[in-house]
């Protein structure tokens, strides 16, 4: 053998055996950086890919009536979703799950919305309320729709949800702003929340604590065992004091005039037995996505169907406003109640025609404080105006609960406004003037208030002066302030009212009860929404006849009249005539209330 | 007879027990693999195993001069095989690599591999000096390797493509020809890698691509790396325990019982594990290329480096391409993945390399 290849074989084969043994060295370098050094980062990647976290959804606590009939409860739905940070390309995604589901313009659109508005951590709704099909269908194809998930959740469904729409509300995604106070539900997909009525306002003791589950999977996306779950524990169930019987009876009854509210209220307790605002609308249409159409339609509505007008109308209380009005002159010691005012049909101050309502030409007569009230003569109370500042009669007001919230479990009730010369001061920069307290006397000029607050004053007046706050909740407890009035006075009113529905005289005789068991009382008002002009007047008109522009219907009543148990409010919006549209749906909602609740 | 069971005294047994250790682990990850179960991998391989080990003693008893006679003709019936698979062979996942012959497939590329070997052996083991200088002389063995290479690369398997190269290589190397050449070859190869690039295949330039950067696409042609390497670093240190992989178990890992059943013991065994297995090579390595370098016949010695390397390549190559370092070209990691025609080439090529130990005479000083 030639000895120098040889030589040269030996000293090769050596370089080649060290090369190999710098290659392995390199190897296992390499392996100590992945398997020592760098570990915990691939254990995290390898625990999410087969680890993955699901919240369980709570059942949200039902909504029932007194009676126990259910309002609102929960359930079962199919929603699908996605988890962006597992989505390579979003747009192909979407094209994948339209061969699988149908997803429309609109449903597109809101994933693409959701994208823009949601944290990168935040479950993306692809679609809710999928076909038993749709899920199968999903769950079949879901190794190639990654990121994909469906679930099984609980959704919300209202129960004749039209007439309660005001009082049950609604619930709905949660949105933006409302994520930093349930962080954890954030992960969890179809969580809905509280957005109206009482499930906003119990909406904590509604929703219940969410279980978890956590679960193992393999790369095909199926779940291969539970590593561990916690039950989700259901939100307390509501009882209302309402009784649906009276509830849709009197929803029926406001739904012949198109527009207006009406509630029944326990004197003593403030429980509320009946709380509608017509029209309703269907709740339904809110706890999943709401179509544009849905949506244009109801805003639209020039009913506005979706005003809560018992606690966020606000209106001029006219004529029921002078019960305070009295009363306020009644506990200056202004009047007493035998003395009588001469009605004229008018009454002019610096050259200004103030008019009496009353048809009856020269007026109302000499009539007595009770006779006033009874016929609801302007006149009589025109002339207090000299007697009583505007600041008397709204502090009468104000112990009587106007120009601040009831305090019932609604959100966002207004407050109304009683004026008072230092609100007009302060607000005008201008003296408070005559003209403007005989506008306070009956009910009308700055004063506002919401049909709630009328039906507060109204359970006072004859309550013996106890001011309650209406309660929609069985569970709320009772609350009441005492008003310190003269008995004796506030019996005076209450015989005005009595005599409203119950005296040939009165406004509203034609809607009195003729159950002698169960008399009612009661005021109604009629309040101009567009002033008419002394042209008109001399034209002979008094009536518009565009629907919009016509009078507001009033009417505030209690029953039985010796005993008061009940009283209630009646809006009805353009009604025109409070003794015509408004006073009789008040008389049937007593009688009713009596009749299912007495 | 006697002198056959002399022969088999004569058989470095340390070395084949290192081998054995080796393919039992292979046999439990494979039994790990089906998840607890012998089929359909764990019982089949340890045949195959049996099979391929009497193989090996039957091939370590042929007589090194019947290798060298028989080298040409050996080398001209494989090529002449692939040309056949060229033609005919079946196309089985997505490359033209097989020959069915109804007890399994053949792959002629694989007989390749020590084909090759043996004919640049006999070629360069009558060669001296003087003639190892003359370019001429270089001319048939490069046309020997080319050929083989050109087939391979057609069909396309760059993985075996490579084990040829490098083995081939090898020999030249140590056969002494001037170092001028390699460095020649290397330089122009590298030159040429614009062209060569344009003859591969998309999925092997996406493989390369996605070797480059594992993360570019980790959902379609990056996914395997991506997830090996995720299963090699959650092993961490000690494992995560025999049976007890979640990348494997779970089918995140994919092709877990061949290219990357080395991920599967890494994850279940850990970093130690790795280092276990790695020196069980580092041993077996050295035992075979000891045996090239105590070997006094030229053409043992020649065949016995080409053999080693090509040995060292497949372990390198596929342990470097599961932990994303080399692109994934589809080698197995030797009597470890699943896989009966690699199991059954590679101890036929150990036979061949014994053989060399048997018959040629000792140097003396051994490690086994």
């Amino acid at each position: 053998m030639d000895d120098i290849l040889n030589e040269k074989f030996q000293r090769r084969t050596l370089i080649l055996g060290g090369i190999q043994g710098g290659l392995f060295l390199g190897l296992v370098g390499n392996l100590y950086r992945l398997q020592v050094l760098e570990n915990k980062h691939y254990k995290n990647l390898s625990d999410k890919n087969r680890i993955h976290n699901f919240l369980i959804l709570p059942d949200r606590g039902l909504i029932v009536d007194h009676k126990n009939t259910i309002l609102a409860h929960s359930k079962n739905t199919y929603i699908a979703y996605f988890d962006r940070t597992q989505v390579q390309d979003i747009p192909i995604l979407v094209e994948k799950l339209k061969q699988h589901i149908t997803l429309n313009e609109q449903d597109e659109n809101w994933i693409y919305k959701q994208l823009k508005t949601k944290t990168k951590i935040e479950p993306i709704i692809i679609k809710e309320q999928l076909t038993y099909a749709e899920v199968s269908k999903i769950e079949y194809f879901l190794s190639e729709l990654s990121g994909v998930y469906t679930d099984n959740i609980r959704s919300r469904e209202y129960l004749n949800p039209e007439p309660f729409a005001h009082v049950v509300g609604f619930v709905s995604s949660i949105s933006q702003h409302e994520k930093t106070k349930n962080s954890a539900l954030l992960m969890a997909p179809g969580f809905q929340t509280g957005k109206t009525g009482i499930e906003k306002f119990y909406n904590d003791s509604l929703v219940g604590r969410p279980g978890a589950k956590k679960v193992e999977v393999n790369a095909y996306r199926k779940v291969v065992r539970t590593l561990a779950y916690e039950k989700s524990i259901p939100g307390d169930n509501l009882v209302l004091n309402i009784d649906s019987k009276l509830q849709l009876k009197i929803y029926e009854l406001l739904m012949k005039h198109n527009s207006g509210a009406c509630a029944v209220m326990d004197v003593h307790t403030g429980a509320l037995r009946a709380f509608a605002s017509a029209p309703g609308f269907d709740t339904n249409l809110f706890v999943n996505k709401l179509s544009h159409q849905n949506w244009n339609d109801l805003s639209h509505n020039i009913h506005r169907p979706l005003i809560n007008k018992l606690t966020s109308g606000l209106y001029a209380p006219g004529s029921i406003f002078k019960m305070l009005v009295a009363l306020s002159a009644l506990e200056k010691g202004s009047i007493t109640s035998a003395e009588k005012v001469h009605c004229p049909g008018h009454y002019d101050v610096n050259n200004h025609k103030f008019h009496c309502w009353t048809w009856k030409t020269g007026g109302h007569g000499y009539v007595n404080l009770i006779d006033a009230i009874a016929s609801s003569c302007d006149v009589y109370f025109y002339k207090l105006a000299n007697k009583l500042k505007v600041d008397d009669i709204a502090n009468m007001a104000k112990r009587f609960g106007f120009g601040s919230i009831t305090g019932l479990e609604i959100a966002h009730e207004k407050a109304g406004l009683i004026p008072t010369a230092a609100w007009k001061k302060a607000k005008y920069g201008k003296r408070w003037s005559m003209g403007e307290t005989i506008n306070v006397t009956i009910g009308q000029g700055a004063v506002l208030c919401t049909p709630m607050q009328i039906l507060r004053m109204m359970a006072a007046l004859v309550n013996g002066g106890k001011l309650v706050t209406p309660r929609l909740v069985e569970s709320t407890p009772e609350q009441s302030s005492i008003i310190s009035v003269n008995q004796q006075h506030l019996g005076l009113i209450k015989q005005g009212m009595h005599n409203v529905l119950n005296h040939a005289s009165g406004t509203a005789f034609n809607s009195r009860s003729k159950n002698k068991n169960f008399e009612i009382g009661g005021k109604t008002s009629t309040t101009q929404v567009v002033r008419i002009t002394e042209e008109q007047r001399k034209k002979g008109l008094t009536k518009n006849s565009r629907w919009d522009l016509r009078e507001h219907a009033f009417f505030a009543g209690y029953g039985p009249t010796h005993d008061a148990k009940f009283a209630t409010i009646v809006f009805v919006e353009h009604g025109e005539f409070g003794s015509k549209t408004a006073a009789p749906i008040g008389r049937d909602a007593l009688l009713l209330a009596q009749e299912i609740l007495g | 007879m006697i002198e056959k069971f002399n022969k088999i005294k004569l058989l470095p047994w340390p070395l084949i027990g290192v081998i054995l250790i080796i393919a039992g682990l292979g046999i439990l990850m494979l039994y790990s693999a089906a998840n607890g179960n012998l089929h359909p991998w764990a019982f089949k391989q340890l045949l195959r195993l049996f099979v391929g080990l009497i193989l090996m003693v039957i091939v370590a008893l042929i007589d090194m001069r019947t290798w060298i006679a028989s080298a040409y003709f050996f080398y001209a019936a494989t090529l002449a095989l692939l040309v056949f698979v060229e033609l005919l062979g079946f196309v089985g996942m997505g490359a033209q690599r097989w020959i069915d012959l109804y007890i399994f497939n053949l792959q002629p590329s694989e007989l390749m591999r020590l084909a090759l070997l043996l004919a640049l052996g006999r070629y360069f083991y009558t060669a001296d000096s003087k003639e190892m200088r003359n370019w001429r002389f270089l001319v048939p063995p490069v046309i020997m390797i080319v050929l083989p290479v050109a087939l391979v690369c057609r069909q396309p398997d760059l993985g075996t493509a490579l084990l040829l190269m490098m083995g081939a290589t090898s020999i030249l190397f140590v056969s002494g020809i001037h170092w001028g050449y390699f460095l020649g070859v290397s330089c122009t190869a590298l030159a040429s890698a614009p062209v060569l690039w344009s003859f591969l295949h998309t999925y092997q330039k996406n493989r390369i691509l996605n070797f480059l950067t594992p993360e570019r696409d980790p959902m379609r042609t990056g996914y395997h790396v991506v997830q090996s390497k995720i299963a090699l670093g959650s092993g961490e240190v000690t494992g995560k325990g025999f049976l007890k992989g979640t990348q494997s178990h779970l089918n995140f890992l994919p092709e877990k019982q061949t290219d990357f059943i080395f991920t599967m013991y890494g994850e279940e065994f850990g970093f130690l594990g790795c280092i276990f297995l790695i020196a069980l090579y580092c041993i077996w390595l050295l035992g075979s290329l000891e045996i090239a370098l105590n070997c006094k016949h030229r053409f043992g010695q020649l065949l016995g480096v080409g053999i080693t390397l090509s040995f060292f390549v497949y372990v390198f190559v596929n342990i470097a391409m599961v932990m994303g370092l080399l692109p994934v070209v589809g080698i197995p990691l030797p009597f470890f993945s699943y896989g009966g025609t690699a199991l059954i080439t590679l101890l036929i090529s150990q036979g061949v390399l014994f053989s060399v130990h048997i018959h040629t005479k000792s140097r003396g000083h051994r490690l086994f």
